[in-house]
């Protein structure tokens, strides 16, 4: 079964409808692409089916259970989570406050003391940074933040905004190869989009390519980036 | 023998502690509802006002002691404050409003407060300008010229100690860094799971126990009437403005600004013949010139002692 369907989502904000009738879905343990030019709604798509912007239209079912009309709060608690790709951590907190209220929904504090510990033990750099301010932060280390505060719910399914969106190539490399260590330990899916495009689908198990609010294609990682026709036209990515 | 002048210095700041402990509790509770909810509040006025007038009929008509009737300030003032919200602010906010929607409601709120509470006030016979019966005593004169009285301990006490207990909020329990958080970043909170509507009831709870904390005092302190909340309006906005809207940093600005309002005044006064009531344009000298040079504020202090000891 899959954890996550989203039929024929529309979405947008305010009145104007960016998200055109897409539908998507995800799997246990699967790692999806999302990827597309710029302005496609890469970004919307996710919040709408979180229900950050607005839905005009579509159903979101989460492990067959319809969470269409559920607020963002209402999505966390029932184990869904979602790293938006900017203003993703609270830089007045602490790195270790930040964790805390990544894990607001759990009562029990053994447990998120464990959470914290299997955090840590993915971000190893965050334990060291644990008493400074998240604001304080560089770059690659907020971003891997932002992943970690989103892991603290141990969330059933995870949704990824350009997590590493202005990192520099390397440290963007690292975060990617951390999401599959983590899909590895946690079996956790993921929705991810991605700017650079290559890079998303090599690690992807699936992708999807949205131009202009539609789903142009959609196939296994490889199959996409096989498609001489779609590197230019959809990717950006220049022919070697 | 020591000048006159000197005396009256040691005054203005005994006295400007008294204030600015006042700006600090009022400036805090404008602070903190601006921060977690947007809501520029000019209502926050009102409420002090409210506070006064809850203490003065606790006392006089219910025939309370000073510290019931400075309970009764409090909790009456954060009902004003929840209600303002959930019937003006909350159905705004759902309704997509922006910070100037709000702003310009609670200017309303503010004006519906006030207007009414003049109207009820009129109505009954001494309650135009009102005063507690219970008149603070004397706790020691210095040098036969300052008289120092219990409200001059007591503010900045309160102060201290209300700065105290959201220490302790702020970094010890759960709801507290909700609040922190929901502050630092709404959207995140939300999608963390945080209750934003139960953060929000407490934050506009908070800003009101501060409020009728702080119309208390004024009663107890000086005379009162409907507009004396009013008056006060643009040293807590200075306090907050100068504090760069930081929880800490408003509680600091509040209480410099009080010194310093009180003996730039003082001393406008002997050496230029400026009468007091000037003074409302100091506050407003320094929230142009901040806003002009450091619209940031000048002491933002987010968290103080916040790092803990790992």
């Amino acid at each position: 079964m899959d954890v996550l369907v989203a039929e024929n989502i529309y979405g947008g904000y305010g009145d104007s409808v960016v998200i055109q009738g897409v539908s998507i879905k995800l799997g246990k343990g699967e790692i999806v692409a999302l990827v597309g030019p710029n302005g496609s709604g890469k970004s919307t798509l996710i919040k709408t089916i979180y229900g950050v912007a607005r839905l005009f239209k579509g159903r979101v079912l989460f492990e067959g259970q319809d969470v269409t009309g559920l607020p963002p709060e209402a999505k966390t608690r029932i184990g869904m989570s979602y790293v938006p790709q900017t203003n993703n951590i609270f830089p007045d907190l602490t790195v270790q406050e930040n964790l805390e209220m990544g894990a607001y929904i759990i009562d029990d504090p053994d447990k998120i003391a464990d959470r914290m510990e299997l955090v840590f033990s993915i971000f190893p750099d965050l334990k060291a940074f644990r008493d400074r301010l998240a604001g304080a932060l560089s770059g690659g280390q907020r971003q891997m933040l932002a992943v970690a505060r989103a892991l603290m719910t141990e969330p059933k399914v995870m949704f990824l905004d350009e997590p590493t969106a202005g990192l520099a190539p390397k440290i963007a490399i690292g975060l990617l190869k951390t999401l599959i260590k983590i899909r590895e330990e946690t079996n956790i899916p993921m929705l991810l989009v991605e700017q650079h495009a290559r890079r998303a689908l090599e690690l992807a198990d699936r992708g999807y390519v949205l131009v202009s609010g539609r789903i142009a294609v959609e196939g296994r990682g490889e199959e996409i980036l096989s498609r001489r026709d779609l590197q230019e036209l959809f990717l950006g990515i220049q022919r070697r | 023998m020591v000048p006159t002048l000197a005396y009256t210095v040691f005054r203005a700041i005994i006295d400007g502690l008294l204030e600015g402990s006042l700006y600090a509790l009022m400036g805090f509770g404008l602070t903190i509802v601006f921060r977690v909810t947007r809501v520029a509040n000019f209502a926050h006025a009102e409420y002090v006002t409210y506070g006064a007038y809850a203490a003065y009929v606790a006392m006089v008509a219910w025939g309370l002691g000073l510290v019931p009737a400075a309970i009764v300030a409090a909790l009456v003032v954060a009902g004003v404050a929840l209600a303002s919200d959930e019937l003006v602010f909350k159905p705004l906010w759902r309704r997509g409003s922006t910070p100037l929607h709000f702003l310009v409601a609670s200017i309303g709120v503010g004006l519906v407060l006030r207007f009414s509470l003049q109207a009820v006030a009129a109505s009954v016979p001494g309650y135009l300008n009102i005063r507690l019966p219970e008149f603070p005593s004397t706790l020691a004169i210095i040098g036969g010229k300052v008289a120092i009285n219990v409200v001059h301990a007591l503010a900045p006490l309160l102060a201290l100690g209300t700065t105290a207990a959201l220490h302790v909020l702020f970094t010890r329990t759960k709801l507290g860094k909700a609040m922190r958080a929901t502050a630092s970043n709404p959207t995140l909170a939300r999608i963390s799971g945080i209750n934003v509507i139960m953060v929000r009831r407490v934050t506009w709870i908070i800003g009101g126990l501060l409020a009728g904390l702080s119309g208390f005092i004024i009663s107890y302190y000086i005379q009162a009437n409907p507009e004396v909340g009013w008056n006060f309006l643009l040293w807590m906005f200075a306090a907050a403005i100068a504090g760069g809207f930081t929880f800490y940093g408003t509680i600091i600005a509040g209480i410099i600004l009080g010194v310093v309002g009180q003996v730039a005044i003082i001393l406008a006064g002997y050496y230029l013949g400026v009468t007091t009531a000037y003074k409302p344009a100091i506050a407003l000298v320094i929230m142009v010139l901040v806003l002009l040079f450091r619209p940031e504020g000048i002491i933002r202090i987010q968290s103080l002692g916040l790092r803990r000891r790992a």
